[in-house]
């Protein structure tokens, strides 16, 4: 990653206490720079795009949903982080279902906050287990084109585990593990798209090729 | 017209229409008479009479386009000419030439009806009695105080008094329809009101969540931030907290802690209610702490030395206020006019309130005792029922006047062919012993038994009496008699079996009289009466009891919202009791964090074990309880960290979350960096797991809490 340019970090937060706090975690970061603070997303949105990830509060108090928020922040062409003090799985699932790296503890440590923000600079999927439990526990997820493996990797993420231990539990490949994950959230976002059925689910399932059969990726 | 009378209004088309109606089967049988009289009567009193007719007939037929001020005015114009005409009559007989008097003068049926849309039914009475008067007295005076005019008269009576009762059933469905509607929409704009309170009550409380879980987050960190702005910060978090608390406490504080505020301020005993008291209207609430303050001041002046008491008593959402003393009393007879408080401050305030009231017990030498009382409005209830009284009283009321009359009917006959008593006194038997044997019906419906025995009374008496009695009038007065008997067989709801046995008894004295060779005209009205009252009862039940059916599906609607805002409101109180506990637990903290001083690693363990715990309150579920809330408590203050979830349905027995929270126990004693504790999504092979270090385990049974390794055993 050192190699690679610099991803600029801003961050949607009503407590700009917060801001400084990434702040000042970041100018110890490599390859990662702190752009800019925001109270909301369309202050944020409102000039031009001055980051590539933005780290965005799941509550915010000006009655915006994470789901207008993402969108709104994806649009802008940044990928989003989600921050999340507690852990309502009903926000955490209304996130989740939107455009979104990863979803991540306020109170993570410091070191897990770091990497995670690293990760979803890159595009690249953040699982955690706040993620992994409220998807886990979604009824709706009955119904989802999940093969019985990925259930099982979502089921010991969402226990507490991270990839390599779950790797290590079902004797696979911690990149496999990481691959069933991000199906795992692909799909998931599927459900998140408005107006779904389970018939229509299925069909953007085939579209899409994240029906159970021969591994895409 | 408002939306809010269309009950009222329907139910006043119904009977104004009834109105016209019969006042074209007036005008039809009165056509058929004309042979009849030997009247003449001066053009200007015939012109009279018609546009009466035609006024009510107008008034029922445009009924729908009229506006209900409109309609009633048109109703109450139809009624005063039908009296001026029945007034004008000595007038007119007077100019004329009268061999009797006209019997339309007596049919007030069409003008009964219409009274009761012009002004209810104390003017639906009037015009019966008016009826009833100006037919005796214009008999005595211009003749025809004979056997059929007095017969006639008896039933003509009858009717307008049958019309009377249920129009004024049909008025008063009609207006308990209005009611139940009112108090549907009542109750749905207060479940609404409480969704609503609920739905801002939760995001507050859950911003202010968010806001102390930051600042305990960003105190507990090792990330470096300015210590005087998280002090800054966690005075915001305070400050967020304690308004949620205190405006918790003002829009809600129950009336009986204001009260029991009001009780200690003067010194008095405090006696809560069993039972909470409901929510109340705040001018009830401003009243009833408004005369409970005054009752105490009272005492406190008038029983100085006295013990003094206020006690609550609550129950299906009425609130009773007992304030008390054991002092010198008086005798309330005695209050003198200008004694200001118990006359305006209690009891004028408490009278100000619908369905406030207050009274004073009090004798010399035995105390005090005012007593606040307020009913809640279950207006559904109350219309449902007051609908049926004013059927039974108005039916009990015809029921006698219609015993009295037969018994009239049968002495006339009696006296005019004194040969015929023994038929007159069976027949008055058989119409007694039917009457009776269809009041004494135990249900509303009658029994298949009692319905033939007055079906049968009807229709054989109707038989019997054509082929026994001559074809006039008052000969036939059982026939007319009996099918009274069959509106009430319609009345208890057996509807068809009295649209045809009237059928029947229609077509038995129409055969009679065609054999008899009776004029048409004659048959006519002997026929009229019977199939008018058994039609025109059916078809009014009939409404009335589609209105029943709609006000007993609003009065269902009404109390599902009701449950829904008292689920509501139970979801608010329960949102209450976590803020509460929240501000309790965090306040401290926060206000220590808020003085500025530098935090040390000991601060930042305690910081984040209150966090966590915070946190366990939003995701924790069931597992939220000791004694695992302690072990992580102690663990996070070891700088564990802990994540705890309940994914579960709530299904999970008690005995069985509480085998889970003990085995979490152990595993969490152990933890060096992290744990979750995890209660499993329904319908996986275990109901827990918890991950600590890294390794993950997985709860087995309630049976010793062993534990098992994911690879197996």
């Amino acid at each position: 990653m050192g190699a690679m340019a610099e991803r600029r970090v801003a961050i949607v937060d009503d407590h700009e206490l917060v801001a400084l706090a990434v702040r000042n975690l970041l100018t110890e970061a490599e390859g990662l720079t702190f752009a800019r603070h925001a109270d909301t997303v369309a202050a944020l949105v409102s000039r031009a795009r001055d980051a590539d990830l933005v780290l965005l509060d799941l509550s915010l108090r000006d009655g915006s949903t994470p789901a207008e928020n993402v969108a709104a922040l994806r649009r802008w062409g940044v990928h989003v982080l989600v921050l999340t003090s507690g852990e309502d799985p009903f926000l955490v699932r209304a996130a989740s279902r939107a455009d979104v790296a990863g979803i991540v503890r306020k109170s993570a440590p410091p070191t897990a906050l770091l990497d995670a923000i690293t990760t979803a600079a890159s595009g690249e999927h953040v699982a955690t287990t706040e993620w992994a439990s409220a998807v886990d526990a979604d009824p709706l997820l009955h119904g989802a084109p999940l093969t019985e493996r990925e259930r099982e990797v979502l089921g010991l993420y969402a226990s507490g585990l991270g990839a390599r231990e779950v790797a290590g539990q079902l004797f696979i490949s911690e990149n496999t593990v990481n691959d069933h994950l991000r199906r795992i959230r692909a799909v998931y976002q599927l459900i998140g798209r408005p107006a779904t059925s389970k018939v229509e689910l299925y069909q953007r399932g085939i579209e899409d090729g994240f029906v159970p059969g021969p591994r895409r990726v | 017209m408002s939306d809010e009378k269309r009950g009222l209004r329907a139910a006043r088309l119904v009977v104004i229409r009834a109105s016209a109606f019969l006042v074209v089967v007036v005008a039809v049988v009165n056509a058929g008479f004309v042979s009849q009289g030997d009247n003449v009567l001066p053009p200007w009193y015939g012109v009279l009479g018609v546009t009466a007719g035609a006024v009510t007939l107008a008034v029922g037929l445009f009924s729908s386009l009229l506006v209900t001020r409109a309609l009633r005015a048109g109703a109450a114009v139809a009624v005063a000419m039908y009296v001026v005409f029945v007034a004008l009559f000595p007038l007119a007989a007077h100019a004329g030439h009268v061999e009797r008097m006209p019997w339309p003068l007596t049919a007030s049926s069409a003008t009964v009806a219409a009274a009761l849309v012009a002004g209810g039914v104390r003017w639906g009475w009037a015009t019966v009695l008016y009826g009833a008067a100006a037919g005796v007295s214009y008999r005595l005076v211009f003749g025809g105080f004979d056997v059929d005019g007095v017969i006639n008269d008896a039933h003509a009576v009858l009717t307008a008094s049958v019309i009377c009762v249920l129009g004024g059933y049909v008025l008063s469905a009609g207006a308990g329809l209005d009611d139940a509607a009112a108090a549907r929409r009542e109750a749905g704009s207060r479940e609404y009101a409480e969704k609503g309170r609920l739905a801002a009550r939760t995001r507050t409380a859950a911003l202010v969540h968010d806001e102390a879980l930051a600042t305990l987050a960003l105190a507990a960190s090792p990330l470096s931030v300015p210590t005087d702005r998280l002090a800054a910060q966690a005075r915001r978090a305070v400050d967020m907290l304690t308004r949620l608390v205190d405006d918790d406490a003002g829009t809600a504080a129950p009336l009986e802690a204001a009260l029991g505020a009001e009780a200690r301020a003067v010194g008095a005993e405090y006696v809560g209610p069993a039972e909470q008291a409901p929510p109340l209207p705040p001018e009830t609430r401003e009243a009833i702490l408004g005369a409970a303050r005054q009752a105490l001041d009272n005492a406190r002046r008038h029983a100085p030395g006295a013990r003094r008491s206020l006690s609550v008593r609550a129950s299906g959402g009425a609130v009773e206020v007992e304030i008390a003393d054991d002092g010198p009393g008086f005798d309330p007879s005695h209050i003198a006019h200008d004694r200001l408080g118990v006359r305006q401050s209690i009891a004028g305030r408490m009278a100000r309130i619908p369905r406030g009231a207050a009274r004073v017990e009090s004798a010399p030498g035995e105390g005090t005792r005012v007593v606040l009382s307020y009913v809640p409005e279950d207006a559904v209830e109350v219309a449902a029922l007051g609908d049926r009284r004013s059927l039974q009283r108005g039916t009990a009321l015809v029921g006698v006047g219609f015993v009295a009359l037969q018994v009239v009917c049968a002495i006339v006959m009696v006296v005019n062919a004194p040969s015929s008593w023994p038929r007159q006194l069976a027949i008055l038997l058989v119409v007694i012993v039917a009457a009776e044997v269809l009041r004494r019906s135990p249900g509303l419906v009658p029994t298949r038994g009692r319905t033939i025995i007055v079906v049968a009374a009807a229709v054989l008496g109707a038989v019997i009496t054509m082929v026994a009695a001559p074809t006039t009038y008052g000969d036939l007065w059982p026939v007319v008699a009996l099918a009274f008997l069959l509106v009430g067989v319609a009345v208890r709801g057996r509807f068809g079996v009295a649209l045809v046995a009237a059928a029947v008894v229609v077509a038995v004295v129409v055969v009679g009289g065609v054999i008899d060779r009776v004029p048409v005209g004659q048959i006519l009205t002997l026929t009229t009466r019977p199939a008018l009252i058994v039609v025109m009862a059916t078809v009014m039940l009939l409404i009335v009891r589609r209105m029943q059916r709609r006000i007993a599906a609003l009065h269902h609607q009404a109390v599902t919202a009701a449950e829904q805002e008292s689920w509501s409101r139970g979801a608010r109180a329960e949102l209450r009791e976590r803020t509460d506990d929240l501000a309790r637990t965090v306040v401290p903290l926060l206000s220590r964090i808020s003085e500025g001083h530098p935090v040390s690693d000991a601060d930042r363990r305690e910081y984040a074990a209150l966090e966590g715990g915070v946190r366990d309150g939003l995701r924790a579920g069931s597992l939220s309880r000791e004694p695992l809330r302690g072990a992580v408590a102690v663990a996070r203050g070891r700088g564990v960290d802990v994540v705890l979830l309940d994914d579960s349905d709530q299904s999970l027995p008690e005995a069985e979350v509480r085998a889970v929270a003990a085995w979490m126990v152990d595993a969490v004693a152990h933890a060096q960096r992290s744990v979750v504790g995890r209660l499993l999504p329904p319908g996986r092979q275990r109901v827990a797991s918890i991950t600590v270090d890294g390794r993950p385990l997985l709860f087995s049974g309630a049976g010793q809490g062993s534990v098992t390794s994911f690879q197996g055993e």
